[in-house]
């Protein structure tokens, strides 16, 4: 155990890896204060990219940007009150009100602070955690990967497309479904060939390797959200005031760590679960620190301790989300989607391999999250708190074309196949009318991430039981994963049902 | 959308989610007919997954017009966890001061997302056509046009865009130069 922590520092003590952490990370923030761009299209665009790079390099690329987003996103909160993500939503309430009232670099201090805490504690956490999920993971055998595979899609489903249940798995089936097209995972027949074999010379065209998810990342993150964001007035704001002292708020941080601490824990505890996210977490945290101050009165208007909460709360939630992704591949958000993308891209299979063979590159990349948290402060202090208003001076209709030209380069990158440009272009435009009429594109990209998984581990399941599906109720997990999903897919509707029932 | 006014009153939904729903239906569909080719679990997977995914297009086309039990499931549950992360309508962009720009272009007004999809579509066939290399100048050249972008701005996103370009070629070993043409 100690040996494999100091293989894994000496791993992250590397030159190129902490350039790799720090470029990962000021290309978050940028990404991440950009309102309407974000940390999950910064990764969808770079993952391409980083093939010629190693995994462990490429990995902590991604982790690094997806950490250094979550804390970008508070900038634009904070300075100009639009948050950069929703994950930073909460960081308005008050953030906006002390930046009108002459104290951004207060704010700005703040939230550099409570992020790196609240980040760098939980990672912290996480590396104790390792040791036990180990067996958990290894407890779970291709029935139970392939019902909590199930679960996961229902329940991001079901949580991002809240007007109805059907339109959530809808989404997350049709992401399963589309990935059927091409070789099968479980035997060497080729399904939907669509044209004739006789057609060789557009075979290259055919779709013979089925989409490439990643391109569907690319296509539903990258060309959807420009086409959400084109209508949005080029450049957001002119010119910011930003006054006051940056290290007055580290000091606010460390007079409340109580504070610090519970948003922290309620940041890692929403973050584990698949589908909530930052921005649930960040709302959460929030409204637990309004319930418990004894003086609420003064939240909204400038209160310190409602950038504290909020913004400890949404980078811890990195911490959680990186459990069921590393322990069994399946990813709770679209930020950890991309990061799956990044593992599978490079040949690095999340579940017992991580915990066993691989576990120094697992510390690795948490060490290498820790240590993105102190850079985090370090750059929020003393770059973002002179520089940070120059990202709200960025003209979006600039914007667009830099994304689409990396978009573009990306996805013909990723197998020098024209049909993973196609795939951009039509995966962003179903990724724009989905998001408009409230189908989860979330829900499609992580069923499209883990049709593999769901395929390979269904067969498996089905030969070790001779196809009988009792295979998944004969033991108490694959009973509990049962259940579970049975609770959560059809619980909102039976459960007012079943309470009026017993009032009555 | 006047000529599809009959069709939303049927269905009460907007046209495009009629046909965002009707796109769902298609390739389910097709999914569904042409797994029936392939025998044994290869065949059988795809052929589950897709039903289901035309029995809930289907249901949310017609939602409407469910009769109740079946309207419940459709409708929207009474509170889940309160939070999503990807809904339009929760994004503060959503709520902040929007430009309903136009542009005329050779005497078509276009909006802004028009123009956006427009170009990307073209980019994406001049990309195949001639090169990601020669086709990204050209559409950047073009996007700053339609959209009035500043002559300087334009041209240092260009020569940016385009130096960028040379190094993945050179480094990365993407081959970016290469068209079906040339």
């Amino acid at each position: 155990m100690v040996s494999t922590i100091v293989e894994s520092l000496g791993m992250v003590a590397q030159p190129e890896i902490i350039a790799f952490i720090l470029l990962g990370l000021i290309a978050g923030i940028i990404f991440g204060a950009l309102p309407g761009v974000g940390g999950v299209l910064g990764m969808a665009i770079v993952l391409p990219l980083t093939i010629p790079l190693g995994g462990l390099e490429a990995n902590i690329l991604l982790v690094a940007i997806y950490s250094g987003a979550y804390y970008g996103a508070s900038i634009a909160a904070i300075l100009i009150n639009v948050p950069g993500t929703a994950a930073a939503a909460a960081t308005t309430f008050d953030g906006y009100p002390m930046t009108q009232q002459g104290d951004a670099r207060r704010a700005l201090g703040i939230s550099a602070a409570a992020s790196a805490i609240g980040g760098g504690l939980t990672m912290l956490v996480l590396v104790a955690l390792v040791p036990y999920l180990a067996p958990i993971v290894l407890a779970f055998g291709a029935p139970q990967i392939f019902l909590l595979a199930l679960f996961g899609i229902v329940m991001i489903g079901v949580i991002a497309s809240r007007q109805s249940l059907i339109k959530g798995v809808l989404s997350g089936m049709f992401g399963v479904v589309i990935m059927t097209i091409g070789i099968s995972p479980v035997g060497p027949q080729v399904r939907y060939q669509f044209l004739p074999e006789s057609a060789e010379a557009i075979q290259p065209m055919m779709l013979f390797d089925g989409f490439d998810f990643i391109a569907i990342l690319i296509g539903m993150f990258a060309l959807g959200e420009m086409l959400r964001i084109a209508t949005i007035r080029g450049q957001l704001v002119e010119e910011i005031n930003v006054q006051g002292s940056i290290f007055a708020g580290v000091y606010d941080v460390f007079r409340h760590p109580l504070l610090t601490l519970k948003s922290a824990a309620i940041g890692m505890g929403v973050g584990s679960i698949p589908g909530v996210g930052g921005s649930a977490a960040n709302f959460f945290s929030y409204s637990e620190a309004l319930r418990s101050a004894k003086d609420a009165m003064s939240f909204g208007q400038g209160d310190p301790r409602g950038v504290i909460s909020a913004e400890a709360s949404n980078n811890a939630t990195i911490a959680g989300s990186l459990i069921p992704v590393l322990s069994f591949g399946i990813p709770g958000s679209a930020g950890t989607a991309v990061l799956l993308g990044g593992f599978i891209l490079h040949g690095i299979q999340p579940g017992p391999e991580l915990f066993g063979e691989e576990i120094a590159f697992t510390y690795a990349l948490i060490f290498s999250l820790i240590l993105g948290n102190i850079f985090i402060m370090l750059i929020g202090l003393f770059v973002i708190s002179k520089h940070g208003p120059l990202l709200g001076r960025v003209d979006i209709d600039l914007l667009i074309p830099i994304v689409m030209a990396f978009a573009v380069t990306g996805a013909y990158a990723l197998r020098s196949n024209w049909l993973d440009v196609a795939t951009v272009f039509i995966f962003g435009i179903l990724a724009f009318y989905m998001v408009k009429y409230g189908y989860s594109v979330i829900a499609l990209v992580i069923g499209a991430v883990l049709a593999e998984i769901i395929e390979t581990n269904l067969n498996r399941s089905m030969s070790l039981s001779e196809g009988s599906l009792l295979i998944f109720f004969d033991d108490p997990l694959s009973l509990f994963l049962v259940a579970a999903l049975l609770v959560f897919a059809l619980g909102p509707y039976l459960g007012p049902k079943l309470k009026q029932r017993f009032d009555v | 959308m006047g000529r599809f006014a009959r069709l939303e009153a049927f269905f009460g939904i907007d046209t495009e989610e009629i046909g965002l729903l009707l796109f769902f239906i298609v390739v389910s569909t097709y999914l569904l007919v042409g797994s029936l080719a392939y025998s044994g679990f290869v065949g059988r997977y795809p052929r589950v997954f897709s039903a289901v995914v035309l029995v809930c297009a289907v249901l949310c086309l017609f939602r409407q017009r469910l009769p109740e039990p079946l309207a419940t499931i459709t409708s929207e549950p009474p509170d889940l966890v309160g939070f999503d992360e990807d809904e339009a309508e929760d994004d503060p962009l959503e709520q902040r001061a929007r430009s309903a720009e136009t542009r005329t272009v050779f005497g078509v007004t276009l909006s802004k997302r028009a123009i956006v999809t427009l170009t990307v579509a073209g980019y994406m066939i001049a990309s195949v056509l001639v090169g990601i290399l020669v086709a990204t100048p050209l559409y950047v050249l073009a996007w700053g046009y339609l959209v009035n972008i500043d002559r300087n701005r334009l041209i240092a996103v260009t020569v940016g865009t385009t130096i960028v370009l040379f190094g993945f070629m050179e480094f990365a070993g993407i081959n970016v130069d290469i068209g079906v043409l040339f």
